[in-house]
């Protein structure tokens, strides 16, 4: 009975103690962002989800364009989810995802973009389809400078 | 004569505390959790549509407020989305401890006495907050940029939440602020992994974000060590001082609505005592029906009035 008791006192804090440590353990091996994942480590990196910057580069006409998820409505879901743990197996995942939508060479913007009724010059083909990229924000202390820093880097095979 | 004695007498009754009875002080605790519920919890399509249906008879009826049926439901609609599902969605840490409370609201209601759930939920409350900061000051030591006080520099000056307190402090332009939080938004957006900006109003910022950076690591460790050690210890009967510092430094700066509910729900849980209502307890209460003023920007409008 008291073996009992014991457990369901310290089953919460328990359960608070795992996810804690597999927010460390994920930060370091997957780079997952250190305020997700209840490790309760809000406010204190500046590399949060809401910093990252999440896209894949396209090789169109021997120039190389990358395609910023942020800017592609469609694919909300698969930006929140590439910034929150941008581990290699979950980009090439959402690399094959992104393969399965049409894309396109806007002119008039010089950029590609998902293909809708709006303007589209050339379709893409999935194979120019090259990396899937996430970076996010460096703050530069001496210069007051924020620059963006490649986080993961995952090449379309 | 009579008007100096009724303050004096309502004062000290303020500081003894109001007599409630234990089974309407669960109720009502139960009860502020289902409103921090029906207000926060929809993540998405399925919540926002279930959790109503769910709660609302819950705060109607105090039988169903009360059935631990009830809140094995509520359990498995908060550890799915945000304790199982949490690494595909946005679950911030304030819905973690959502998840948390709920569980430990289910486990006491299974496994506790009828007398002792309130008892044991104060308890749970206790560690709950202990551990959320416990964790919260690990995680700043391990944060170098937090350590030397630039995670500050850049906040106050990038995250529009600060910038009432930035300009207010620091005697920086908010258009200026306003400026950095465009360059933001264009680096977010943009196509040219290259690109960069210079922050303004971040130069007269080093002393101010340092001195921030150690008061939250001082208050934060204090919460952690008060709430963590036994409640017979010396210092634990400190932790509501503590507490209450921190909710008053930090909500009218930084309005993170969601934690902040249930730091002052998880605060009035472990501040109450047995069939009593202590001060601290009514000073949780009272920031609890507040707290949506946060969303008022009072730096800016004293700044604007003075």
């Amino acid at each position: 009975m008291k073996y009992k008791r014991t457990i369901i006192k310290y089953l919460v804090p328990f359960i608070m103690l795992f996810f804690f440590v597999r927010n460390i353990i994920l930060v370091e091996t997957h780079h997952l962002d250190s305020w997700m994942g209840g490790g309760m480590r809000m406010f204190g990196k500046i590399d949060k989800m809401l910093y990252r910057v999440s896209g894949f580069t396209v090789e169109h006409n021997n120039k190389i364009y990358f395609v910023n998820l942020r800017n592609i409505e469609a694919l909300e879901d698969i930006y929140v989810e590439s910034k929150i743990l941008p581990s290699e197996h979950r980009l090439e995942s959402i690399l094959k995802d992104i393969k399965s939508y049409t894309w396109c060479y806007n002119e008039e913007m010089d950029a590609i973009t998902i293909k809708s009724d709006k303007a589209c010059s050339e379709e893409v083909k999935s194979e120019n389809i090259k990396n899937m990229q996430v970076y996010r924000v460096h703050y530069n202390n001496e210069k007051n400078r924020i620059k963006l820093e490649l986080i993961n880097d995952v090449e379309n095979l | 004569m009579l008007k100096t004695y009724n303050i004096k007498s309502t004062l000290e009754k303020l500081k003894e505390g109001f007599s409630i009875n234990e089974k309407d002080l669960l109720l009502l605790v139960l009860k502020m959790v289902l409103i921090i519920l029906l207000i926060l919890m929809k993540d998405n399509t399925v919540l926002a549509i279930l959790v109503p249906v769910i709660v609302v008879p819950g705060l109607l009826f105090n039988r169903i407020a009360s059935n631990k049926y009830f809140w094995l439901l509520l359990s498995l609609f908060s550890v799915i989305p945000y304790l199982i599902l949490d690494l595909v969605g946005y679950v911030p840490n304030h819905k973690h401890i959502f998840a948390y409370v709920i569980l430990a609201i289910t486990l006491m209601l299974f496994f506790s006495e009828k007398n002792s759930i309130l008892n044991n939920l104060r308890v749970q409350a206790k560690y709950i907050i202990g551990l959320c900061f416990l964790f919260a000051v690990a995680g700043k030591f391990l944060a170098p940029e937090f350590v030397d006080g630039s995670f500050f520099k850049f906040t106050n000056t990038i995250d529009p939440r600060f910038y009432g307190f930035t300009s207010f402090v620091a005697d920086v332009d908010p258009l200026l602020l306003k400026e950095n939080e465009i360059n933001m938004q264009n680096l977010l957006s943009t196509n040219n992994t290259e690109l960069f900006f210079d922050v303004n109003g971040a130069e007269g910022l080093s002393t101010i974000g340092l001195i921030i950076s150690y008061w939250t690591i001082f208050i934060e460790g204090m919460i952690a060590i008060t709430f963590c050690l036994p409640a017979t210890t010396l210092l634990s009967k400190y932790r509501n001082v503590f507490l209450i510092a921190f909710i008053l430094t930090t909500y009218p700066i930084a309005t993170v609505y969601g934690f902040a509910i249930i730091l002052a729900t998880l605060g009035f849980i472990q501040a109450t005592k047995p069939n009593k209502l202590t001060k601290y307890a009514m000073f949780y209460l009272l920031v609890f029906i507040l707290l949506p003023l946060i969303k008022i920007p009072f730096i800016r409008v004293i700044s604007a009035i003075f």
